[in-house]
Parts: C-alpha cells; sequence; structure tokens
C-alpha cells in the first residue's frame, strides 16, 4: 500500500475496502458496511466503519454530501480515487509477482 | 444505542452522531458491534479525527494525559489488591466440622475493583502501541478472564488466562520497544513466579508454610505496578516519528 494509507494503523485495510466500495459511486454508512461485507467477506463493524470515514475525510480521500433523512452519504474526491487507483496497482502488481513465483515454484 | 455513541467524544458527536445513530438504527448492533463501538470511541478519544474540530490537536494529542489517567488507575488497582489481600490474610477463623479456614470474603470487592484497573492497564498499553493481532486478542480475552477472576477467585483458570494476556500484551509492548526489557522481564518475573509458585504448592512439589498463599498473591500484584507505572512513565525508546505512526 502507498503511504496513503500505511499511516492509517488498524483502520488501513477497512479504508481500502471503503474507497473501493464509494468508487462506483457515493454511498452512505450502511449501504458502505453492506457492501464491504459483500466485496471481503468480513463484516465491518460500526467503530471500525467511522473510524475509517473520519480518517478518510480528514484526508481529503472522501467528502461528505448533504445528509438525506439523517443518513449522510459520502464520495470519493478526486484524491481519493487517484490514491485508490495507486492502491490496486500496487496490490495487481504485488499478486501478479507473487503468482509468477508460485508458478515458478510448481514447475521445478 | 445513544449511549454507545456517548461514549465518543463531543466534537465527534457533533458531526457523526445524527447518522451513526441511523445507521444502528438500520442494523442493531450485536455484542462484537458493541464491543467495535467502545474500541472507536476509545481510539477517538485517544487520536481525535474529527475534522475542523478545534478540539482535535495537531500534534501530540491526549495520548500522554490518557495514558496517565490509566496509568494512575492502575496503580490505584494495585492499592486495592495489596488492601484485599490484607483483608483476606487478617479475615475471622471460621471453623466448619473437623476443617477451619480463614474467611477472606471481604476482600473480594476489592479484588474485583483491582482486576477492573488490571483491565484499563491492559487496554491502555495495547492502546499505545502499533496494532497487533496477539495484543489486541489477549486484551479481549483477558479482560473478560480477569472480570471473572475478580469476582470469583477460585476459579484458577480465569486468573491464568488473565495473567498469561497480560503477559502477551506485555511482550506485544516490548516488541514495539515500547517497553523496555527489563520491565517485560520485571512482568514475567512477577506472574510467572506467582503462578509457579502456586501451582508447585498446589500439587504438592512444594511444602507450603503458613501464610504461603500471602505471599504469592503479593508477588502477582507486582504486575499492577509494572503496568500502571509504564503508563505513568513515558515509554523508554520512543521517537516522534514512532509516535506519529501509532497516533492511527
Amino acid at each position: 500500500m502507498s503511504q496513503g494509507l500505511t499511516d492509517l494503523g488498524r483502520f488501513a485495510e477497512p479504508s481500502l475496502y471503503i474507497l473501493v466500495s464509494l468508487s462506483d459511486g457515493p454511498k452512505h454508512g450502511y449501504a458502505i458496511m453492506t457492501d464491504v461485507e459483500t466485496l471481503s467477506g468480513v463484516p465491518l463493524g460500526p467503530g471500525t466503519l467511522y473510524g475509517a470515514l473520519a480518517r478518510l475525510e480528514s484526508r481529503g480521500l472522501i467528502e461528505a454530501l448533504e445528509p438525506v433523512d439523517r443518513r449522510r452519504p459520502y464520495r470519493l474526491t478526486a484524491l481519493g480515487a487517484t490514491t485508490l487507483k495507486a492502491q490496486l496497482d500496487g496490490l495487481a502488481g504485488f499478486a501478479k509477482v507473487g503468482l509468477a513465483r508460485l508458478r515458478g515454484e510448481g514447475a521445478r | 444505542m445513544s449511549r454507545l455513541a456517548a461514549l465518543y467524544p463531543a466534537a465527534w458527536r457533533d458531526r457523526y452522531e445524527a447518522e451513526f445513530l441511523a445507521l444502528l438504527q438500520e442494523r442493531p448492533p450485536d455484542l462484537g458491534d458493541r464491543l467495535d463501538i467502545v474500541r472507536g470511541a476509545i481510539d477517538e478519544r485517544m487520536h481525535p479525527q474529527v475534522p475542523g474540530s478545534p478540539k482535535v490537536p495537531v500534534e501530540a494529542p491526549s495520548i500522554g494525559r490518557w495514558s496517565l489517567v490509566a496509568g494512575w488507575t492502575t496503580l490505584l488497582g494495585s492499592g486495592l489488591f495489596y488492601l484485599g489481600l490484607a483483608l483476606w490474610a487478617t479475615g475471622p477463623i471460621v471453623v466448619n466440622g473437623g476443617d477451619a479456614y480463614r474467611d477472606g470474603s471481604a476482600a473480594l470487592p476489592f479484588i474485583f475493583l483491582a482486576m477492573l484497573g488490571l483491565v484499563v492497564g491492559m487496554v491502555a498499553v495495547v492502546l499505545t502501541i502499533p496494532p497487533s493481532r496477539a495484543a489486541n486478542a489477549a486484551a479481549y480475552i483477558s479482560s473478560l478472564a480477569a472480570l471473572l477472576w475478580g469476582g470469583a477467585p477460585w476459579l484458577w483458570w480465569a486468573g491464568l488466562i488473565a495473567f498469561g494476556g497480560v503477559i502477551v500484551i506485555g511482550g506485544a509492548a516490548w516488541r514495539a520497544r515500547a517497553w523496555s526489557a527489563g520491565r517485560f522481564a520485571a512482568l514475567v518475573a512477577a506472574i510467572g513466579s506467582a503462578w509457579g509458585l502456586a501451582f508447585l504448592a498446589l500439587s504438592g512439589m512444594l511444602a507450603a508454610p503458613d501464610g504461603f498463599q500471602y505471599v504469592v498473591f503479593a508477588i502477582g500484584g507486582l504486575t499492577w505496578l509494572v503496568l500502571g507505572t509504564s503508563l505513568v512513565r513515558p515509554p523508554r525508546i520512543e521517537t516522534d516519528a514512532s509516535l506519529g505512526a501509532r497516533r492511527d
């Protein structure tokens, strides 16, 4: 992961999931929780969700929109989209190298 | 549910409470969610994140202050533990049939409160070191075991789990360089010797003299002092950079 998320400590992984969740459009908290659970298979607790949202918002990676019936949607900012792309590119490269090495070991 | 949100600082509640409560209405929290919220609230109090809030310090948030509070609470637990021990050691002799034993029930409330202090110390140490799965798991499990043992000290296995978890947490603090090797060694020595002596005596391998059990408990009580002083006194090896990394 790039420096953009590594300094988030235990919130780094949930933050990545949240950024991916918001990459197809704004969502409010409950929608993010269910989407992240679908994406990752891991439940996202409310305390972790809002800890990560606050950190992402304070770093300008997401922004809050006007609340609708007490539910406030969030959307990815341009900086958030750039950071997410860098994160995913890094992970894709990492996966590519790992798979190549695995294939190499399997061929031996 | 609003009681859960009340765990967060005022600045956080001003910003997030309405939507947070709406979320909890849509998905009523189970036990795991409640624990997650408590942890989130502790995180927010120790590392405030609310953007634009005047309560958010730019540098050096309230780690020091909260560590200090937790440290003194743990040390207070130490005092309560030794007070409970004294009550136990001086309790009335009860004769029941052919058996005579010392009634230590007056000590129970003090031992329970002491264990609460130990839980505060454990959680605070975990929150002042970089994220560690082992330390987090140990804090959760040991806290529950500590409270159980505090209410029923005859459940020796609960005490073993509780103090075993404290060693795991101390080990994580040492690995994170928040604790010196000497501090961790003192913790292992206090817990290891107390439990080791207790098992040797219970198994019959060691002939326990009168009052042996009080000595064992007194040694175990040093656990509070090791934990508490680590929070009251600043970490031995610490840099601004590592503090910054821990802030999240």
